[in-house]
């Protein structure tokens, strides 16, 4: 077999096992209907919530309320992107360790990076609908307008934050396979996540020590970018965060495919693949 | 009937239940500090939100919407009770969810246990431990909210929140039966707190939200509960109103209506999932 037909193979077990998962998620409607109208429910709060407690008197940072829903939906869209993506990682070996079928997983004659990329995508899909569909549906109830070449680079912007979830969603995965426990870990992660990125708030606002650490976290970084692209037409920081995830990612994923074949030996060696 | 021993038995089935689904939950170290702290942290970026578009300051908006220029106390009493509520509300689906997904409720529903103490022995234990994590948060905010107690506070707020609590439990019985026939614990219960969230004033005041929502608002029972809950600690003076005595009024019709729903409901679920044969599925 050449390198090309290997890559072929890994390309076609991944979309059968993504297929094969996607099937079994629609069958539950109310599962489909949640993982759709999360955006919606994830969002819609903290721009009524925004605009209840804005007021042009006090705040100085945002000069119109048609700003601020655009200021905020964006923040919200990448952050759940971010959220969604890290939960569908995560979380698709876990659901294997609930039901006790984890072990045979491990005895089918495929790579579990395969089965992991395959499961996670199919909850990721129904999820990026849903943020597909609420991006417009709130466009369209609150008139905004976004040009082509904008979402063009937004969509470019949450493929970069995929390739960092990735890195981050592999180390808590080892994690959860190990020690199994998860979820309340990746609620706390997610939370931290959701704290440490201006999604909702302005970064004026935090104590200096923490503004440095919130500047340099890459989920601020891409949600800067797409404010400041929409704001601003600037396009001055391009460069710099071209730089920074060009040094960021590999260095992640290399950290991250560390502790993942670390773990996996560990969790092969102790014997637990069944525990939970 | 049920009588002394009978009631002394019925609750000692409770308690083991609840021991069990306790031991279990703390047998996860780890899960049961991060379930601590994350509800504490979660409501973080919303205050940081309130201060960034007021910029510390009283905003003329929110006083219109909320009916109080303090949004720190008010977020914080809307997350505390919709906590309070939720656990009602999880307590129940999330402990049959639980005996689910691990296979065994064919089994406990088969066991010689009146079904009434089984499911309260499920949620009593995930309703205790609700407790015990909103009384955490309540002891990490407190030096933040501005509450004023009288003398009446105390006993207008045990009548609330049992009755809210009540209304909130026949949901849960609701959806409980729901989850019998559907088997999809997680996202629907995930799908009606996220509804509940949106819907009822949590975070913003009512009239933040468009008309037709503030009508299906006024009739979940916790929107009624906390605004009378807001009403009795952040009003000064109180006044207690006609409008006050009314909304009380509306709130237990409300929990009645519902617990004879609920009951109902269920029942009618729990046999169609048996003339289904599909109590054991998932």
């Amino acid at each position: 077999m050449n390198k090309s037909d290997f890559n072929s193979n890994i390309v076609r077990k991944i979309i059968a096992i993504y297929y094969y998962q996607l099937k079994m998620q629609i069958s539950y409607p109310f599962a489909t209907l949640n993982y759709i109208f999360l955006p919606f429910y994830f969002i819609l709060p903290i721009i009524i919530f925004g605009t209840s407690v804005y007021d042009t008197s006090t705040s100085s940072s945002i000069n119109t309320e048609n700003n601020l829903i655009i200021y905020l939906l964006l923040g919200s869209t990448i952050i759940l992107f971010a959220i969604r993506f890290l939960h569908s990682l995560t979380i698709s070996l876990r659901k294997e360790m609930w039901m006790g079928t984890l072990s045979s997983l491990y005895l089918t004659p495929n790579s579990i990076l395969v089965i992991i990329i395959g499961y996670s995508l199919s909850s990721l899909s129904l999820s990026v609908i849903g943020i597909i569909l609420q991006f417009i549906i709130l466009s369209f109830i609150y008139k905004l307008s976004f040009t082509p070449i904008y979402i063009l680079y937004f969509c470019f912007l949450n493929i970069l934050l995929s390739f960092v979830m990735f890195g981050i969603g592999m180390i808590i995965l080892s994690l959860t396979l190990t020690n199994k426990q998860a979820f309340y870990l990746i609620g706390f992660i997610e939370i931290i996540m959701t704290i440490s990125t201006p999604f909702a708030y302005t970064i004026n606002v935090l104590p200096g020590f923490l503004q440095f650490f919130v500047i340099l976290n890459p989920l601020t970084v891409i949600m800067n970018s797409a404010r400041n692209y929409f704001f601003t037409q600037n396009t001055s920081t391009l460069i710099w965060n071209f730089v920074y995830f060009l040094v960021l990612i590999p260095v992640l994923f290399c950290i991250s495919f560390f502790i993942f074949s670390y773990s996996q030996k560990q969790l092969l060696k102790s014997g637990t693949v069944d525990f939970f | 009937m049920i009588n002394k021993r009978g009631c002394k038995g019925m609750w000692t089935k409770i308690f083991v239940i609840s021991e069990k689904n306790l031991r279990n939950f703390i047998r996860y170290k780890l899960d049961f500090i991060f379930y601590l702290i994350t509800p504490v942290l979660s409501i973080i970026p919303i205050l940081l939100e309130g201060y960034s578009f007021t910029n510390g300051q009283t905003s003329k908006n929110f006083i219109r919407s909320a009916g109080t220029a303090n949004y720190i106390s008010f977020i914080l009493l809307g997350v505390l009770f919709f906590n309070v509520i939720l656990s009602s509300l999880w307590g129940l689906a999330s402990g049959l969810r639980w005996e689910l997904e691990a296979g065994t409720l064919e089994t406990l529903w088969l066991a010689p246990v009146n079904k009434f103490e089984l499911i309260v022995g499920l949620s009593l234990s995930e309703i205790l431990i609700s407790y015990l994590n909103i009384i955490f948060q309540f002891l990490v905010y407190e030096p933040f909210l501005h509450i004023h107690v009288t003398i009446i506070t105390p006993i207008f707020f045990i009548i609330i929140l049992f009755f809210l609590n009540a209304g909130m439990y026949s949901i849960g019985l609701i959806l409980s039966g729901i989850l019998l026939l559907m088997k999809e614990a997680d996202s629907l219960i995930s799908l009606m707190e996220q509804i509940l969230n949106l819907f009822t004033p949590v975070k913003y005041g009512l009239n933040s939200l468009p008309p037709i929502v503030r009508v299906i608002s006024t009739i979940i029972p916790f929107t009624i509960g906390i605004t009378l809950i807001r009403q009795i600690f952040l009003e000064q003076p109180l006044t207690l109103s006609i409008q006050f005595f009314f909304n009380l009024f509306f709130l237990i019709t409300l929990c009645i209506c519902y617990l004879f729903i609920g009951k109902k409901l269920f029942i009618r679920f729990e046999n169609k999932t048996k003339v289904n044969n599909s109590l054991g599925g998932y």
